[in-house]
C-alpha cells in the first residue's frame, strides 16, 4: 500500500490504515526495537506501542516520511522502555549508551534547557559534513541501534574499521556539539 | 545533557540521512585514485612484510591469522561496489521475523496442543566463512550448489581488489531446510572453512499458539456468521458487522505471522563470506606441516614484495626519467668543464 493511501487511511479513523501501516513497515519497526531492546517480547510490545502511538498522533500530524516517522517513534519508544528497565536494574542494550556518554563533557548545565529537536538539528549538520560510510555507520548504530560487527557488515568494512571510524566520529561530533554551543 | 537525551536528539536528524543509511552504499570512483607515494609505501611495506614472514614463528590457530590477513589487506583494497542495495532492509526484517510471531500470554491451549504436532516447527540458520586460492571457481561451484539445492541468493556484497588477489563475497542464502544439512556439508566441500557457526530455533510453541489462535477466531467468525444471518433488527446486524470486521483483522495478522513464521521455517538462512587468499590457512598443526607452510608463505611473501617493489619503481617513471635527464645534464657539463680545464 503506498503510504500516502496509508495516511487517509489514518486521517479518515479507518483501521485498514493500520494494518497497512503493519503489514508494510512491521518488519522494519520490530527490527529497531529488537536492536535495541534485544528481548522478542519487550520488542513485540514495543512494535504495538508503536501503531497505537501512530494512530493516536497522525491527525493532526501528517509525517513526510512515515517508515522514519514510525521508526523514530518506535525507537523513542524503546528508549523510554530502556530507562524503565534499567531503572530497575542495569543490563540489556546499554553498551550503545556507554559509547555515547563518550560524546558528553560531563558537566551539568541546569541553566540551558535541552531541545531535543534543535540538537538533532545540530547532529544533522554535523553528519552531511561526514564521510558518507562514517555518517552510514554512525546512524546504523545509534538510530537503528545496530551491534558494530552488523553495522559494519551492512557498510562492507571490517569490524576494527568500523570500531575506529565510530570512536573517531564520536570524537569529533564531541567537538561538533560544543563548537555549536549545545550544552554537552 | 546525559547520554538518554543525546540518544533521542540523534533520533531527530533529518529524515532524508536516515533514509540515506537504510540503503547500502558503493563506493566507486576511488578505484582509480592514482597516487604513487602510497604505491611506493605499499611496495616498500609489501616487501617487508613478505621478508619478516620468512622469519617469523607462525602462531595462533588459522582462523586468528586469516583474520588478521585480511585486515591488513582491507586497508588498501577498494570496493567494486555493493550489490543491490534494495534488499539492505529487507535482510534485517527478515532478521526480526521470529520476533514479530512471538505473542504474548494464552498458552494454556498450546501446551495440550503440542503434543499432537509430529514436526517439529525449527528455524536454522548457519554463518559460514571461507577462503579459496581459485576464487572465481569457488564462487560459480558455490552459486551452483545453492542452485542444485533450489535455493537462492537473498543478497549479496561483493569487492576486494583483483590486482591484490583479495576479492571476497558475502551473500546470505536462503535454502529449504531440508537440505540445509546436505547444503552446509557440500558447500564446505568447495573452499577450505575458517569459521562455522549454525543456530536453531525451535519456533513449535508459537507456531501452535498461532494456530490455536486461528482456529479459535475462526470458530468465532462461525458463530458470528450464524447470529448474523438470525440477526433481526439492523442495530444487531450493524454490531454483528462490527464484531464481525475486526474478527477479520486480528485472523488477517495472525495469518501473516504464521506465513512470515512458515517462511523462516521452510527455508533455512545461510550467510556465507569467501574471500581469495594466495596461500590457504593451514589446518594441520604439526611440525613438518608448519615448516612447509612457513616455506609457501615465505615465498609468496617474498614474490609479492617483489612485485610490489617492481610495481613501485614503474609507478614514479615521471621521476626516474627527471633524474636521468638531470644526471645526463650535469655529467655533459661536467665533461665540458674538465674539457675547459685542461686545455
Amino acid at each position: 500500500m503506498d503510504d500516502n493511501a496509508i495516511l487517509d487511511l489514518y486521517f479518515a479513523r479507518d483501521e485498514r490504515g493500520l494494518t497497512g501501516a503493519a503489514a508494510k513497515y512491521g518488519g522494519y519497526c520490530s527490527a529497531i526495537a529488537m536492536n535495541l531492546l534485544g528481548k522478542i517480547q519487550d520488542a513485540e510490545e514495543c512494535v504495538n506501542d508503536t501503531w497505537l502511538g501512530s494512530w493516536r498522533a497522525i491527525p493532526p500530524t501528517r509525517p513526510l516520511n512515515l517508515r522514519v516517522y514510525l521508526g523514530r517513534l518506535c525507537r523513542n519508544l524503546a528508549l523510554n522502555r530502556l530507562r524503565y528497565s534499567s531503572a530497575q536494574k542495569r543490563g540489556g542494550g546499554i553498551a550503545l549508551l556507554e559509547e555515547l556518554e563518550e560524546c558528553l563533557s560531563g558537566g551539568q548545565t541546569p541553566d540551558q534547557a535541552f531541545d531535543a529537536k534543535e540538537t538533532g538539528a545540530a547532529i544533522s549538520r554535523f553528519l552531511e559534513g561526514c564521510d558518507p560510510t562514517a555518517r552510514t555507520l554512525f546512524l546504523r548504530r545509534y538510530w537503528y541501534g545496530e551491534s558494530v560487527a552488523d553495522a559494519a557488515r551492512f557498510c562492507g568494512v571490517p569490524v576494527g574499521t568500523a570500531k575506529s571510524t565510530l570512536s573517531r566520529t564520536r570524537t569529533k561530533l564531541k567537538e561538533a556539539l560544543e563548537k555549536e554551543g549545545v550544552c554537552v | 545533557m546525559n547520554k538518554e537525551q543525546l540518544f533521542e536528539a540523534i533520533g531527530e536528524v533529518d529524515d532524508s540521512l536516515v533514509e540515506q543509511a537504510s540503503v547500502k552504499q558503493s563506493r566507486k570512483g576511488r578505484i582509480f585514485h592514482f597516487r604513487p607515494a602510497a604505491w611506493v609505501a605499499a611496495a616498500a611495506c609489501c616487501l617487508v612484510v613478505g621478508t619478516a614472514i620468512l622469519g617469523l614463528p607462525k602462531k595462533g590457530m588459522g582462523a586468528t591469522s586469516a583474520d588478521t590477513a585480511s585486515n591488513a589487506t582491507a586497508s588498501s583494497t577498494q570496493e567494486a561496489g555493493g550489490a543491490g542495495p534494495e534488499y539492505a532492509m529487507d535482510m534485517v526484517t527478515e532478521d526480526a521475523a521470529p520476533g514479530a510471531a512471538v505473542m504474548d500470554g494464552s498458552a494454556q491451549n498450546s501446551t495440550a496442543k503440542l503434543a499432537e504436532v509430529t514436526t517439529q516447527k525449527v528455524i536454522y540458520t548457519a554463518e559460514l566463512e571461507m577462503e579459496s586460492t581459485q576464487y572465481e571457481e569457488t564462487l560459480a561451484q558455490l552459486l551452483a550448489k545453492v542452485e542444485e539445492m533450489g535455493g537462492y541468493q537473498e543478497s549479496s556484497t561483493q569487492g576486494g581488489s583483483l590486482e591484490y588477489g583479495t576479492r571476497w563475497y558475502n551473500a546470505s542464502f536462503r535454502i529449504p531446510s531440508d537440505r540445509y544439512e546436505e547444503f552446509l556439508s557440500s558447500a564446505q566441500g568447495v573452499g577450505n572453512v575458517t569459521w562455522l557457526s549454525q543456530d536453531s530455533q525451535d519456533v513449535t510453541l508459537e507456531y501452535v499458539d498461532l494456530e490455536a489462535r486461528i482456529s479459535s477466531l475462526e470458530t468465532q467468525r462461525q458463530r458470528l456468521d450464524e447470529l448474523a444471518a438470525q440477526a433481526e433488527t439492523v442495530e444487531d446486524l450493524i454490531y454483528i458487522q462490527g464484531q464481525l470486521s475486526s474478527l477479520e483483522y486480528q485472523l488477517e495478522s495472525y495469518g501473516s505471522q504464521m506465513r512470515v513464521l512458515e517462511n523462516q521455517v521452510s527455508m533455512s538462512t545461510v550467510t556465507v563470506r569467501l574471500s581469495e587468499v594466495a596461500t590457504i590457512t593451514p589446518v594441520t598443526n604439526s611440525f613438518a606441516s608448519r615448516v612447509s607452510d612457513a616455506f609457501t608463505r615465505g615465498w609468496t611473501g617474498f614474490l609479492d614484495g617483489i612485485q610490489g617493489l617492481i610495481l613501485g619503481i614503474i609507478s614514479v617513471w615521471p621521476v626516474l626519467l627527471l633524474a636521468a635527464v638531470l644526471v645526463v645534464v650535469i655529467i655533459t657539463i661536467r665533461k665540458k668543464r674538465i674539457n675547459k680545464n685542461s686545455k
